[in-house]
């Protein structure tokens, strides 16, 4: 006996059914828009942040430490003697650390803080401020050439880095964080620098505490270990001290940490909804075509056959889905980047491999799922026979 | 084609009262011709006609096609032989409503799309559907042209046994007698069975079977 071609073609019911297939091609493609464009603009806080944290911390360090810290009697000295000896501290630190190879420079500085606002989230990064001569070596060290504008000359007046300054809206000639600093701090000019970055001329007339500033050539991970070195015993709790060690745990608890549980739960219920949706909307489809199957049962097609002609109409409906995706996130990315990113001054991901990996992956597991459904319909084809049965 | 031995079929075999819709009876089949098979509503006429194209499976007895048992058969051989040898035309003609005419016939044939797609509108046509009817759906089409397409559907194999169960049922007689013209042409070469209740259309049939309760009329083994 000839044996025939048992293939039933997936493409009958596509062409005829564009409404119903297309439903579940927009709503697959939706959510891998919504959940790829969620997670891109959340990384742009990853991408801006993470970069200033652990470039910057690499090459500059701050030291804050309490008086206690030095050896100084804080409960019995006055506050002026107690300042004037904190500063004397500081200054003769400055001069050890000065010392070592691997630090070129160290400054006891007032910072400013500069705020870097990304999609969600935000942060503040430290500026320092030294004397106009010291202006010249530090925007060296950090690759820093200005702009745009002038250098600082006289107290009060900084520069900034393009990207902090779009990201504030600042302009050259804007008082730098006017509700913060009052009439103090001036910008004026803009720096062409990879960090996020921005130095000036202290104010004498704003009362601002001072840190020590110390510029290396990268090595000094863990800054409490060279002040071992130096005698000094950093104790946690009352001293604050920004080195690469402290960047790597800021990013695990604040970003990474954070940003994944908030990811998370966001993907989750993207996916939680998407799934009972489909699951329901598909169960619905293969109880309308019950009939259509126990036909091609009768006339001879077999379960699997059947059962091959619903998977190459789910992998079509799927592998659509993730196409018109892709085209809709190329585009849409380009253009967030464009309107939201770049005009803020902050840093974008395009191809998040990561996010895309666990898209695929949720869609092979929602395509497992819906082999529920399908099986079941699978096991309710009779012949129409048993149809004809049921009906007399 | 086919020989049939004390062929039976009960149904609710658990229970004490058992139903007969096949009491056990003899029937030899030709290799051509219009074979009616007529009797009232439960005389088991579908359920012949069922076990016959290996939808169903007899509760006793033989029935041998071309030499082959085929209550014997595996799922896959029966499935085969349904797609290759048999076609059907339903009582209700279970067309895929998503479908257009012509998709609805192709769908049962086993030859490539553009092959069966011409050999489809051939049959339309000479059913006497028009071109624009080629692609309608069925609820655009009338209940003649349903009926007719489901036919060419039975027919886009050129199948050895083509089985009708009821196939005027829902027709007027104008329709009716299309169909069954159509039926008495294709028996010419091939073997067609029709199901019915009604004697008028039977005419110039080849050969009558009368059935009553699970019987031939003229010839009943066992009960």
């Amino acid at each position: 006996m000839q044996i025939m071609s048992q293939t039933l073609s997936a493409m009958n019911y596509i062409r005829n059914n564009k409404r119903r297939v297309s439903v579940l091609i927009v709503s697959l493609c939706l959510c891998f828009v919504l959940t790829y464009l969620t997670q891109f603009l959340l990384s742009s806080l990853e991408e801006t942040v993470i970069p200033i944290v652990m470039e910057n911390t690499k090459k500059i360090q701050y030291i804050s430490l309490a008086g206690s810290s030095f050896g100084l009697d804080v409960d019995h000295l006055d506050s002026e003697e107690l300042n004037r000896q904190y500063l004397q501290k500081n200054l003769e630190l400055a001069e050890k650390l000065k010392k070592r190879e691997d630090i070129s420079q160290v400054y006891y500085a007032q910072i400013l803080y500069v705020g870097i606002s990304a999609t969600v989230g935000s942060m503040t990064v430290e500026m320092p401020c030294v004397p106009k001569e010291e202006i010249p070596a530090l925007l060296e060290h950090f690759d820093a050439e200005l702009l745009e504008g002038r250098m600082p000359e006289r107290e009060g007046e900084i520069v900034l880095d393009e990207a902090s300054m779009k990201n504030n809206n600042y302009i050259i000639n804007d008082y730098f964080n006017k509700e913060g600093y009052g009439t103090t701090f001036r910008i004026v000019g803009v720096l062409d620098c990879d960090s996020y970055f921005g130095c000036g001329i202290p104010s004498e007339s704003y009362d601002l505490s001072c840190q020590l500033a110390v510029l290396s050539d990268g090595s000094i991970k863990d800054m409490s270990k060279v002040l071992h070195e130096e005698g000094i015993t950093v104790r946690e709790v009352y001293d604050t001290i920004l080195d690469y060690k402290w960047g790597e745990q800021f990013v695990k608890d604040e970003i990474v940490d954070v940003l994944g549980n908030s990811t998370g739960l966001i993907y989750i219920g993207i996916i939680l909804i998407l799934t009972i949706s489909l699951f329901i909307v598909y169960t619905t489809y293969l109880r309308d075509r019950h009939d259509e199957w126990c036909l091609y049962c009768s006339i001879g097609y077999s379960r699997k056959a059947i059962y091959y002609s619903i998977l190459r109409e789910l992998l079509f409906t799927f592998v659509a889905a993730l196409l018109c995706g892709a085209v809709i996130i190329s585009v849409s990315v380009v253009l967030l980047d464009y309107l939201m990113i770049q005009p803020k001054g902050i840093r974008c991901r395009y191809f998040q491999l990561g996010t895309l990996a666990e898209i695929l992956c949720t869609y092979v597991l929602l395509l497992g799922i819906l082999q529920i459904p399908v099986r079941y319909a699978l096991y309710r084809i009779r012949t129409i026979d048993a149809i004809d049965d049921d009906l007399f | 084609m086919f020989d049939i031995k004390n062929i039976t079929m009960i149904y609710d075999m658990e229970k004490s009262e058992k139903i007969y819709a096949l009491g056990g009876f003899d029937l030899v089949l030709p290799d051509k011709g219009l074979i009616g098979i007529i009797g009232p509503s439960g005389s088991g006429k579908s359920t012949l006609m069922y076990c016959l194209s290996t939808l169903k499976k007899p509760t006793d007895g033989q029935i041998l096609y071309n030499g082959r048992e085929l209550t014997e058969m595996r799922d896959r051989e029966r499935e085969n032989i349904r797609r290759n040898e048999f076609g059907f035309v339903f009582q209700r003609h279970f067309l895929v409503p998503y479908m257009s005419a012509v998709d609805n016939v192709i769908v049962a044939a086993a030859d490539g799309v553009a092959q069966s797609c011409s050999r489809a509108k051939e049959l339309l046509s000479s059913f006497g559907l028009g071109e624009k009817e080629f692609g309608k759906r069925p609820s655009k089409l009338s209940g003649g042209q349903r009926q007719r397409t489901a036919i060419a559907r039975a027919m886009i194999n050129n199948p050895k046994v083509l089985f009708a169960d009821e196939p005027t049922a829902a027709l007027d007689h104008e329709n009716a007698f299309i169909v069954m013209e159509i039926l008495k042409d294709y028996a010419k070469e091939n073997l067609v069975l029709v199901i019915t209740h009604d004697r008028s259309i039977l005419k110039g049939a080849d050969r009558i079977i009368e059935m009553w309760d699970g019987c031939l009329s003229d010839a009943c083994n066992n009960k």
